[in-house]
């Protein structure tokens, strides 16, 4: 009875629960660790540290966070061909989403022995 | 058979009172947009069937019927007796006869490990197809109804089934974690 209700709820998930794309994720952890250690990040940087999805792809994910408002970008002062990235408006509400759909999905995720 | 009417006995108390608490709940909604009596465009406890039929299948029935016969006496107005008890057997057949319908041909699975999201919708949709279908028509071989009313309550049960499933099934998907916590600890 228990396994069955728990399928059932496992089952019914997607009603609720928004999308989030690993691709983003990895973009915002790189981004993160870059800010932690008191470094700027530019979009070069981005596209040439992460190696595992493509320039193109990449480009996608930081426009769509860039039109989300989670991300802005601003033009160097010296080279306004740089980008410089920083966080946007919705930065914080992005990262609380991003905890909501883990704590959520708990029992997905984490499964217990 | 003995096995599935004790288990039946043991559950009727607990799906009847659910079925009358969302039924109270939704007659409050249905105060504020109105169809008919027996017809509601949101109606929330098809939700609750779905899920009753799906975790305890045929062991649900008489809770549903139990659950249905009591507000259709205290909620509908200007139904004859007769009607609430046919509109109650519908009421308690039909989710489990979809349930078994989408099994048959997509399976899902010991203890519903193979039920997937859209199968949930498939079902709702069957669900909400067949009982606006059997309800509609029997008023119409009454000659209750004629066929541009049919037409429209048709319509008009459909959608209220399906927005009070999706309704229902995306509340009760949003406090998952709660749900799953609650079963971990009672169940």
């Amino acid at each position: 009875m228990k396994k069955t209700i728990q399928n059932f709820l496992n089952a019914i998930a997607p009603l609720s629960s928004k999308k989030k794309d690993l691709g983003e994720m990895l973009v915002i952890s790189y981004l993160e660790s870059q800010w932690s250690n008191g470094q700027t990040a530019q979009v070069n940087d981005v596209l040439n540290n992460i190696k595992s999805i493509s320039s193109a792809s990449i480009n996608r994910k930081l426009k769509n966070l860039k039109k989300n408002h989670v991300l802005s970008f601003n033009a160097d002062i010296n080279d306004e061909r740089i980008k410089i990235i920083s966080k946007g408006k919705n930065f914080d509400t992005y990262i609380k989403d991003l905890e909501k759909c883990i704590t959520d999905n708990e029992s997905f995720f984490f499964k217990k022995p | 058979m003995n096995h599935f009417f004790s288990k039946s006995l043991k559950l009727t108390p607990y799906i009847a009172a659910t079925w009358f608490a969302f039924f109270s709940l939704n007659y409050l909604i249905t105060l504020i947009a109105p169809y008919k009596s027996h017809i509601a465009l949101i109606f929330l406890p098809a939700g609750i069937k779905i899920v009753f039929a799906c975790i305890h299948r045929k062991e649900a029935f008489f809770g549903l019927l139990i659950g249905s016969l009591i507000t259709g006496y205290l909620f509908l107005e200007d139904v004859a007796q007769t009607h609430i008890l046919a509109f109650a057997f519908m009421s308690a057949l039909t989710p489990i006869f979809s349930v078994y319908l989408i099994d048959k041909f997509l399976p899902l699975g010991i203890k519903l490990s193979l039920l997937t999201f859209n199968k949930v919708i498939l079902i709702a949709l069957t669900y909400a197809l067949i009982c606006s279908f059997f309800h509609n028509t029997f008023l119409l071989a009454l000659n209750e109804i004629n066929f541009y009313q049919y037409q429209q309550d048709s319509i008009a049960m459909f959608i209220g089934d399906i927005t009070g499933s999706l309704i229902l099934l995306g509340l009760l998907s949003y406090f998952r974690e709660l749900a799953f916590n609650l079963t971990e600890k009672y169940l």
